[in-house]
């Protein structure tokens, strides 16, 4: 399943993303807490925590 | 409802407050009064610590197990059909709209038929209000999960939280990872929400 995320870039120090989700067959918005590491913002891991999130409820009947 | 923040208050506004019935006794030692100011048995008290406290929204999950592959469900899931487990209330009311609980589970990851409970998460989901009102992501400032012998508190600020779908079916869902529990909150978690017996979910506004 592919999913995209829109957002806005944070500001750094920001402490949450928010924007819209887009599946194909789904949609709807997301707000999350930014994960950050010992550089700074660590959108890859934001993004991976939100993904999971937005599969994980949209698979819950199946898994 | 919360107590008054001021003015005058009574031991039977306290009392209705901690769930008992108005105009029956009650003494400000009991314990489900003091419990909504945090006091020990027989502590000193004054009537003016009372102001603004809360007994939270208490909601009461029967548990149920949906297992799966890959993943298992503890706790009460209305999406399913017939659902897992129950709640009580099946509604909740705040900010003057009332939502009905879908969901309220702890999910782990498995494989080879056992869990993972390193992998634990907890989820929350309300249906939006019947006239499409979607919750606020901050409605409460903080939820209290039952675990074994103790409780973890969470906060909105720490959820991920994800909208879908409009009208009175859309729904909302605030979803804590493992990484938000300590170990030992975790250990005590995945005791407590394994589809036996029943667990309280207690929002505080």
């Amino acid at each position: 399943m592919t999913i995209t995320l829109n957002y806005d870039t944070p500001a750094e120090g920001q402490a949450r993303l928010s924007g819209t989700y887009e599946t194909g067959e789904a949609s709807g918005s997301f707000s999350c807490p930014i994960v950050y590491n010992a550089e700074g913002q660590d959108i890859i891991t934001t993004e991976a925590r939100t993904r999971l999130t937005i599969q994980e409820s949209l698979d819950s009947e199946l898994t | 409802m919360a107590l008054p923040s001021s003015g005058t208050i009574t031991l039977n506004e306290i009392h209705i407050e901690a769930g008992g019935t108005t105009d029956t006794l009650a003494s400000i030692n009991d314990a489900d009064i003091r419990a909504l100011i945090g006091k020990a048995d027989g502590a000193e008290m004054s009537f003016n610590e009372w102001y603004g406290a809360s007994a939270g929204i208490v909601v009461t999950v029967t548990e149920g197990s949906n297992i799966f592959v890959s993943a298992a469900y503890y706790g009460f899931r209305e999406e399913q059909n017939p659902d897992i487990g129950s709640v009580s209330p099946t509604s909740i009311t705040f900010d003057g709209k009332t939502h009905p609980v879908r969901d309220a589970y702890r999910r782990v990851a498995r494989s080879g038929g056992v869990d993972n409970d390193t992998t634990s998460a907890f989820w929350f989901i309300l249906y939006n209000a019947s006239d499409g009102t979607v919750p606020a992501d901050d409605w409460f400032t903080s939820v209290s999960v039952q675990t074994s012998g103790a409780s973890a508190s969470l906060a909105p600020a720490e959820a991920t939280i994800v909208t879908s779908g409009s009208g009175a079916t859309g729904r909302k869902e605030w979803r804590w990872f493992s990484s938000d529990f300590t170990s030992t909150e975790l250990s005590n978690f995945s005791s407590q929400w394994d589809g036996s017996g029943t667990s309280t979910v207690t929002f505080t506004e």
